[in-house]
């Protein structure tokens, strides 16, 4: 071993930690080299004076200080879990209630705003064409030829013929005309057949008339 | 004879102690279901031991004995990440050790010195020993409490460990992290720096 070793297990000499084959090899080495031997002289010394340094005895308290403040710790976590659970101010009842509740809504939302989603435009728009409450009835015995010369009097008077439809009881017509233009119209449309006309109600929501070409029942 | 002087001497100081391993385990174990009963055989067992090293690290009893019951908090606080890979104690000692280093390092930043605890200690610091002056154990301990204040607070951690806790070199290289030739090396080193730092002083010891 080299000095250097030997300085590095010099305490380890002192205090008897060293495997004797090693703790000999040391010894050996000290009895000729003259740079360790009072390297351990010295060590020896300063652990002499360092064996004078004792610590002062804990009294008995202490291990009680430390469990109160451990019990308290563990309460408080404790108490923390339980608080979660524990009815408060507000009775757990009425917290359920609100979360069934709100649940509730969620769910009834969820059910049907889809719905009002998948109703397709066209229909939407039909649904608003159909809209006019009192459409004009005319009651004719041939409703193909009141459909042709209905058509003839609405472009007479400057109209569009925006859609025709054949529905159960006759052929379902919606037309656009100038405001101006409908008492003429109206009167007009006497000549073709049995008209009812009410005052209001005939108009769907785009201002367009609605009106149905009716067969005259055969009683 | 002086060798045996010396083995004896450690013998009969501290340590070196008898851990019973397989008894820490199995109040280790307890105490991670939160059984106090089985801590506090823990604390009970190691206070004295844990007190000491923080005592030997603050140099101020008051603060090492809160020191000491801080650790023990932690300990307990921390035990479930506790996985049994060291010993039960080398885990409480790198406690003990990080905390006493972070609370120096905490005291450097306040500026404030660790205070000596008595008038005692004070008086020693200004007064200058005399060539040969007799002096007690009592002043012998403030001499050696002044002079290991001097000293780097891990290179204190390593003479602590080692030479007043008895553990192995294993042990203090587990507790401080360091490889353990590394160990082996810097106890030297620190023991040389104290031993000239020591024998500056010139006394002569009460017999």
């Amino acid at each position: 071993m080299k000095c250097k070793e030997i300085k590095n297990n010099l305490y380890d000499f002192i205090s008897n930690r060293l495997e004797e084959a090693t703790s000999k090899e040391v010894e050996e080495h000290l009895e000729q080299c003259n740079e360790c031997k009072p390297e351990l002289e010295k060590l020896k010394k300063t652990l002499s004076i360092l064996d004078h340094w004792d610590s002062p005895k804990l009294n008995e308290y202490f291990t009680n200080k430390v469990m109160s403040q451990i019990i308290d710790i563990r309460r408080k976590r404790v108490t923390i879990f339980k608080k979660l659970f524990r009815p408060s101010l507000i009775p757990l009842e009425a917290v359920a209630l609100v979360c069934i509740v709100f649940l509730g809504v969620l769910i009834f939302r969820g059910i049907f705003t889809p719905k009002v989603k998948e109703v397709s435009r066209e229909l939407k728009i039909q649904l608003e064409i159909t809209e006019a409450k009192n459409p004009i009835i005319i009651e004719t015995e041939n409703i193909e030829l009141t459909f042709i010369s209905m058509n003839k009097i609405i472009r007479t008077h400057n109209g569009d013929l925006i859609s025709s439809k054949k529905v159960e009881s006759g052929i379902k017509i919606i037309f656009y005309v100038k405001e101006e233009k409908e008492r003429e119209l109206f009167q007009d449309l006497k000549q073709l057949g049995r008209t009812q006309i009410k005052k209001k109600g005939y108009k769907d929501r785009n201002g367009n008339i609605v009106m149905i070409i009716k067969e005259i029942p055969d009683n | 004879m002086e060798l045996f002087r010396y083995k004896n001497c450690l013998r009969d100081c501290e340590h070196p102690v008898v851990h019973n391993e397989d008894e820490d385990y199995k109040f280790v174990k307890k105490s991670k279901k939160y059984d106090e009963k089985a801590f506090e055989f823990l604390v009970k067992k190691y206070q004295q031991k844990i007190f000491n090293v923080c005592y030997r690290m603050l140099l101020s009893e008051q603060k090492s004995k809160d020191a000491s019951q801080e650790v023990f908090i932690k300990a307990y606080i921390k035990i479930k990440k506790f996985k049994g890979k060291s010993t039960f104690y080398t885990w409480l000692y790198r406690i003990a050790k990080n905390h006493c280093l972070n609370l120096i390092k905490k005291n450097k930043k306040r500026k404030e010195d660790i205070p000596l605890d008595t008038d005692q200690g004070k008086k020693l610091q200004n007064k200058e020993l005399k060539p040969d002056e007799l002096i007690d154990r009592k002043q012998v301990r403030k001499l050696i409490e002044e002079k290991m204040k001097e000293l780097d607070p891990k290179c204190r951690a390593v003479i602590i460990l080692i030479h007043y806790q008895g553990c192995t070199h294993e042990e203090a290289a587990e507790i401080l992290g360091w490889p353990i030739g590394t160990v082996k090396v810097r106890l030297y080193r620190c023991l040389k720096i104290l031993g000239i730092k020591l024998n500056k002083a010139k006394y002569r010891l009460k017999v």
